[in-house]
């Protein structure tokens, strides 16, 4: 990519992954790469960022932006679009919504804050065309999506046939097929299509009926193909009982359950939106944070990540391929609500819920997210993500990371929420705050080690793309702590925001609408032994005709559907 | 003279849904479309034989159509097929859903001498302009495709109905299809037609003549209507790839203009519902394999989809669930239908009372007593009978169609159902696929809600996107007379509107893009010929269950420009024109 | 009162939205402010003065002042949308939208007014002479119950459209002649007064409120239950002689059924055996 350089000027460095923190120095970028700002000295174009903070593009690595479900939510949210809008221009298009916008808004909203790569963590693979064609659509920053396999047919019949080569060569498979990037295990076993609202509620370790199998074998199966195929990201698992009372015990069962495959290098799971399944407590009355404990084993553990699932209180969507818990959730509210069950892979539901400061649940949830956080020592085990949009929407990203870098922010909000509900929490006794650092750490470098993309993302070392991210914030003269304010400001619109060596946000506008990033995807059909690969593809065209409705051609992408696809190969 | 008070109900046959994919201005369309269905002993007392003619008048007109007897009728009510006949007397009102009065028209038969309007007349009766004829040396022959690579095309997309069976095999040899396999009497008729009523150029109206000119005559005349125009239409899409209405989209919040799909009077109103209740539904595979129970309301399939019930549902071999002994089948409509003869129990409901029956099937579900013995003409026993069977299912499936869609309350029904649905899944598991129309309509509200939000009928005039059915629908649009340009984009109106729409219509600068020499390109100010996705173009299309796939082509055609590369190149030049004007 | 008339003399064919217009805000402003703001016609934005002709004059306070349109003004859309006093009159019909949003103040449409009459109206007197389309007094596409009318009343002197009073809370509608399908569909509290006949499926979905139709009513949803007869029953000061049957429900909708529509049984002799129906009731109750 060929653009002009660009020299960014005497700013305030935060760079984690090459240990930068809060250093001035130059930045060079030259044709999408940053590069020493020495071979460009001259010749670039200057932005002064004297007096700013420059940090690498942030990364949000549990997004839902786009697909089937997404989607589902638009179409059920008429309310929600009339709230917000922009027009269109000769070359920017027109967007609108607050809680599910559309996919315009979506990618020129996350570059105004700075965010410029976004994963979507949850795709049905025989609908991730669709998935890919919203993608496509969303301008400006990088994307990609995890495909769905823990309530998949194939994988739970190789699994009770405790055939994992067999499953590996599927992975990979479907991978490169559908251009997916990491394994998304949600609900495992219990959202099945055909059986989605029968065992609601069950645990890792109780038998699912026709395999014969339970939810940690299919956790256990799934973490050793992704290790063996080597994959950038490890697998990305929503817990079984997610939103209900108690479950804390379940996520920890569950992140215990593949403790003995770690070998000491890379974690080998990540645990989602964890505020969902870090519930103490028997019921909804006595409610408690079960994010002590969770924290706890954080802390003695290295095989395990997470992200959090911050609760922003507000109006919210709830989509998620957990059929059973929307069901739940749709008996509790009697409002609207999606299910789609999808053929052989998963069962998806989308229920709208707003979170009230008053509510002592809600107020609770908030504090989970929070506690967990704040009682994690190494921040590079912890993601910031609200899930977007189940627990809040990622505009509210600001906001959301003042409660970390400011207790006094926190307080604030802890005023005007349920009393009681604090009682049964470990937030107001924590004073540990976040400091910038951490902040670049959870929101940027974390993310992009977690992904297995810090070669070239999450950092400012030269040879990495040049997604930049500069605030209008001093980091020596603002104390965030007690200026919580001009921290959610700052962040709220950058000063600019730079993908790829372009310039596409100044001073908080969008000024490239038409960039559009690429969308990368995994390659790890070498690892697989090509005798059982070509085994599993003969089944799989046997199977296809009663596994599914449409032929096993039309399932595959090709490469030339998507806008601008990245194979990120493997072995 | 006698005459007979009946209700009108029009819909899909499969002859006529065959014939408007072969050719449409022949006397064989006429055959097939400009009929009336009566129930033989109505005939009688009317004095009238098969096929004798008769006028049916209704508040918006009369027409004359050929009678032919059909015993599953009931007794006053006449059934018209889908076409331009029926248009000249659907009302246009449409309760504010952008659905007119396809179903339950109060109407009057009586016999006539009168003779039955040729396809040009009643198009000129409905639109108020002459349509035009293209002279041969515009259209295109078998001889003007050409074929990259012969063979046997496996796993080909049938692109006409919503049902989108990806299973087709095509033969290419010679530059020619000489073969299909698994193809329906529609799907045959399309891929055996591909080369009829194409023309090679677009043309411009002048006066009553046609005039060849360039694409890129075409491209600048367009953008110059568009641009001008205060409030322009952008209707169609359900029948070309989702890229292009993308593109649509794009071309519409440029122009400042409305776009629209098919879905405002297919199932637009179930997209309704589904705003308002969400949906508990299925992809269709896994309703084959696993759905015991099936409630077909208000559709036909082996006339609108005609391999739905072997494919997906009656008749499919399932994983779980073999085929149609292993199912229970319910059919609910006014009228006997081909799928009510396969049907375990037949409801025949009273017109118009849909939301009744559902709200009763609701009420049982739910443990309400009724205190009617009768609702909706349904006795209370087969009520409670058919909650029965829907809550003992292991899994069913309600498929709702027009008949629920077009009917009474629209998209109140849908609700209904839909709320039924998410009450039987606290006793079983069940789900609602809405039987949509077109090969790409449920594509459209998927393009159209992640780019704008809202799934069809919107209005972009200020540059970003408002919707309101009923304001911003096409046909109350048109019945208001509110826009002063159209550009119609892959569909037919001048075979699905109503006459009253029509007339709008064709009083404005009309532009048609359109693979095919249809109703409404023959009354077009400007046309432009495309290529047709599945055959001599590709793109991707969502099925019925809102599955996504990608149609491939097997033939090509060097001098026709496909809809997306007339549509980006339309944007660039839009862009420039309103780059001049500022 | 002061009165400024706003003459549409061509036809414009494209809806034109005048939003802007109304007393609260062209309120002690010269006509030639008035003829500087702007309106939407279709896409493009014109000055006033280039669609109307404008004369009279403009009161100092918003109370006083009152807009006449003229002309071409079934192509006005969103008329007296959001006013909160004052005083607009439409002579003729009017398109959609007219009234929304309305908190005070009175609109009188000479003609017939387009669908949404009054949605989401909070307070003020809306009068239609002629017929009134779908969704008077309605909530928005997809919003959940209980979010349509608040307050005030509408006045329809001649038909209206179905769903009349959709999701409405509170407020009067009365209607002189007759209803579409659906009148009080998901309405929670309020009272809807139909004079002339209702097509069907009165009261679907509601949860409170009350419909009164006065005129023919085909049938009785199922989910509604007959809970007695009243001789007669007063709205808005206006006797409405009876016997009229009431009906509780919607029970599909909230078991609670607190909704009450009330039909003329004089005029419903087909709904005789609801009379009879309740006769046994009133046995089981004894």
């Amino acid at each position: 990519m060929k653009h002009e350089p660009i020299m960014i000027k005497g700013g305030y460095i935060i760079d984690p992954l090459n240990k930068v923190n809060c250093e001035v120095m130059d930045i060079g970028v030259l044709d999408g790469k940053i590069v020493d700002p020495s071979t460009i000295e001259g010749k670039a174009r200057v932005i002064d960022a004297k007096g700013k903070l420059v940090m690498p593009g942030g990364i949000d690595l549990h997004t839902h932006i786009a697909g089937p479900k997404f989607n589902a939510g638009r179409i059920m949210s008429p309310y929600d679009h009339r709230r917000a809008w922009i027009k269109a221009t000769l070359d920017g298009w027109s967007g609108v919504g607050l809680t599910v916008p559309s996919t315009t808004f979506i990618g020129y909203r996350y570059a105004q804050m700075g965010w410029t790569t976004i994963v979507e963590p949850a795709t049905p693979p025989i609908k991730t065309r669709h998935t890919h064609e919203e993608l496509d659509a969303t301008p400006i920053v990088d994307k990609a999506c995890f495909p769905l396999f823990g309530n998949s047919r194939i994988v739970m019949e190789f699994v009770s046939k405790n055939d994992i080569e067999g499953l590996k060569a599927y992975v990979a498979w479907v991978l490169k097929s559908v251009k997916g990037y990491a394994i998304k295990i949600v609900n495992p076993g219990v959202a099945e299509p055909t059986w989605w609202n029968r065992y609601v509620g069950l645990d890792l370790d109780d038998q699912l009926p026709d395999f014969g199998i339970t939810p940690r074998d299919i956790v256990r199966a799934l973490c050793r193909a992704s290790l063996e195929l080597k994959i950038p990201h490890q697998i990305h698992v929503h817990c079984n009982r997610l939103g209900f009372p108690g479950n804390y015990v379940t996520t920890l069962r569950t992140m215990d359950c593949v403790s003995d495959l770690y070998k000491g290098d890379r974690p080998i799971i990540h645990i989602t939106h964890v505020q969902f399944t870090g519930y103490a407590g028997t019921s909804w009355a006595n409610l408690a944070s079960g994010g002590e404990e969770i924290a706890k084993y954080l802390n003695s553990h290295d095989h395990v990540t997470l992200d959090l699932g911050q609760v922003v209180f507000g109006d919210a969507l709830t989509m998620t391929a957990d059929a059973p818990f929307e069901f739940v959730l749709f008996h509790i509210l009697m409002g609207k609500w999606h299910c789609t069950m999808t053929e052989s892979e998963a069962t998806a539901g989308v229920v709208p819920y707003s979170y009230r400061k008053n509510n002592y649940v809600n107020t609770v949830q908030w504090c989970i997210g929070l506690d967990v956080a704040l009682l994690t020592k190494d921040p590079w085990k912890v993601v910031f993500a609200t899930d977007n949009p189940n627990a809040g929407r990622f505009t509210k990203y600001p906001l959301a990371l003042s409660w970390l870098v400011s207790k006094k922010a926190r307080e604030e909000v802890m005023k005007k929420v349920n009393r009681r509900a604090l009682k049964h929490v470990a937030l107001p006794s924590i004073d540990r705050e976040y400091t910038l650092y951490d902040v670049a750490v959870v929101t940027r470098a974390g993310p992009a080690k977690i992904l297995g993309l810090e070669r070239h993302k999450g950092h400012l070392g030269v040879g990495a793309d040049a997604d930049i991210a500069i605030y209008n914030l001093n980091p020596v003269e603002v104390d965030v702590s007690r200026d919580y304010r001009a921290f959610v400001e700052a962040f709220r619109r950058t000063y600019h925001t730079i993908k790829s060596g372009v310039i596409v946000v100044k001073e908080g506008n969008v000024v490239r609408p038409e960039f559009y990033g690429a969308t990368y995807y995994v390659d790890a059909t070498k690892l697989v032994d090509p005798n059982v690969y070509e085994r599993t593809v003969k089944y799989l065209k046997e199977v296809f005709p009663q596994y599914y409705s449409v032929s096993f051609n039309n399932y595959v992408i090709e490469d030339r559907e998507l806008r601008n696809p990245v194979k990120v190969e493997v072995g | 003279m006698p005459r007979l008070e009946v209700l009108l109900v029009t819909g899909r046959t499969l002859k006529q849904g065959a014939q408007i994919e072969t050719a449409r201005f022949t006397k064989d369309y006429e055959d097939v479309a400009a009929l009336c269905f009566m129930n033989p002993d109505d005939m009688t007392e009317l004095g009238v034989r098969e096929g004798s003619n008769v006028k049916v008048t209704t508040e918006a007109g009369s027409v004359v159509v050929k009678v032919s007897a059909y015993k599953g009728n009931p007794r006053g009510l006449i059934f018209i097929p889908l076409g331009p006949w029926a248009n000249a007397i659907i009302p246009a009102k449409t309760r504010s859903t952008g659905m007119p009065f396809f179903k339950d028209v109060k109407a009057c038969v009586e016999p006539t001498d009168e003779l039955v309007p040729s396809i040009e007349e009643i198009v000129f009766r409905n639109s108020g302009k002459k349509p035009l004829k293209v002279p041969v040396k515009y259209l295109m022959s078998p001889a003007d495709f050409k074929c990259n690579d012969e063979g046997t095309f496996e796993n080909h997309l049938c692109t006409i109905c919503a049902c989108l069976c990806d299973d087709l095999v095509l033969e290419v040899k010679g530059d020619m299809i000489t073969n299909i396999k698994n193809a329906c009497a529609r799907s045959l008729a399309k891929f055996k037609s591909y080369a009829a009523e194409r023309v090679k150029t677009p043309l411009m109206r002048v006066g009553d003549e046609l005039k060849p000119i360039s694409y890129d005559q075409a491209i600048d005349k367009t953008a110059e209507i568009l641009v001008k125009a205060k409030y322009p239409l952008l209707f169609g899409w359900s029948t070309t790839s989702s890229e292009a209405a993308k593109l649509g989209v794009r071309l519409a919040e440029l122009v400042g203009g409305i776009i629209d799909c098919l879905a405002t009077f297919c199932h637009g109103p179930s997209v309704m519902a589904i705003q308002q209740f969400g949906i508990v539904t299925s992809t269709l595979g896994n309703i084959r394999d696993n759905a015991d129970l099936m409630v077909f309301w208000g559709c036909n399939p082996p006339a609108s989809h005609p391999r739905h019930f072997i494919r997906y549902s009656a008749l499919a071999k399932g994983l779980k669930v073999k085929g149609r002994a292993d199912r229970k089948i319910i059919v609910v409509d006014v009228r006997e239908t081909e799928a009510s003869r396969i049907a375990d129990m037949f409801v025949k409901v009273k017109p118009g009372m849909d939301y009744e029956l559902l709200t009763a099937l609701l009420m049982v579900v739910k443990g309400f007593e009724i205190e009617d013995e009768e609702v909706a003409g349904v006795p209370r026993e087969i009520i409670v009978k058919m909650a029965d069977m829907m809550m003992s299912a292991k899994f069913g499936v309600l498929f709702p169609g027009l008949g629920l869609t077009a009917t009474s309350a629209r998209n109140r029904n849908l609700e209904a159902a839909i709320r039924l649905v998410q009450a039987l899944n606290d006793w079983t598991t069940f789900s609602l696929v809405p039987m949509r129309g077109h090969w790409n309509v449920a594509g459209n509200n998927q393009v159209f809600a992640w780019l704008t939000g809202y799934p069809y009928a919107i209005d972009l005039s200020r540059g970003y996107p408002r919707y309101n059915p009923g304001v911003t629908t096409t046909i109350d649009l048109l019945v208001r007379g509110e826009v002063d340009a159209a550009m119609i984009v892959a569909s037919d109106p001048g075979a699905h509107f109503p006459a009253q729409a029509l007339k709008h219509l064709a009083k404005i600068p009309l532009i048609v893009v359109d693979p095919k020499w249809s109703l409404i390109a023959s009354l077009a100010d400007l046309y432009v010929p495309t290529k047709i996705v599945g055959i001599d173009a590709e793109g991707i299309g969502y099925r019925m269950d809102n599955m996504p796939l990608r149609a491939k082509q097997v033939l090509e055609t060097y001098h026709l420009m496909d809809d997306v590369t007339f549509l980006e190149k339309l944007i660039e030049k839009v862009k420039e024109v309103k780059a001049r004007e500022t | 009162m002061p009165i400024i008339n706003l003459n549409l003399i061509k036809d414009p064919i494209v809806p034109i939205e005048i939003e802007t217009i109304i007393p609260n805000k062209i309120a002690s402003l010269t006509l030639s402010e008035v003829a500087k703001m702007v309106v939407w016609v279709g896409k493009k934005q014109l000055k006033l003065s280039d669609v109307f002709q404008i004369e009279g004059e403009v009161g100092s306070k918003p109370e006083e002042v009152k807009i006449v349109f003229k002309g071409y003004t079934n192509r006005l859309r969103r008329v007296g949308e959001k006013m909160s006093t004052g005083e607009i009159e439409v002579l003729g019909d009017v398109g959609p939208y007219a009234g929304r949003k309305m908190k005070g103040g009175r609109l009188v449409i000479r003609g017939s007014a387009g669908p949404c009459l009054g949605a989401k109206m909070y307070d003020g007197i809306i009068e239609v002479f002629g017929s009134a389309e779908d969704r008077v007094g309605g909530s928005y596409r997809g919003e959940l119950p209980a979010k349509g009318m608040r307050g005030g009343t509408i006045i329809v002197h001649g038909n209206a459209g179905a769903e009349v009073g959709l999701g409405m809370r509170g407020g009067t509608i009365i209607v002189d002649g007759s209803c579409d399908i659906m009148p009080g569909l998901d309405m929670s509290g309020g009272t809807i007064l139909i004079k002339g006949d209702c097509t069907g499926k009165a009261g679907a979905r509601m949860t409170g409120g009350r419909i009164i139709v006065a005129g023919r009513i085909s049938t009785i949803l199922p989910s509604f239950y007959v809970d007695e007869i009243r001789p007669s029953i007063k709205v808005a000061g206006e006797k409405i002689d009876g016997p009229l049957l009431v009906f509780v429900g919607d029970v599909a909708a909230s078991e609670k059924c607190s909704g009450r529509l009330m039909v003329n049984l004089k005029n419903n002799p087909h709904l005789k055996r609801y009379e009879e129906l309740l006769a046994e009731k009133v046995e089981v109750d004894l």
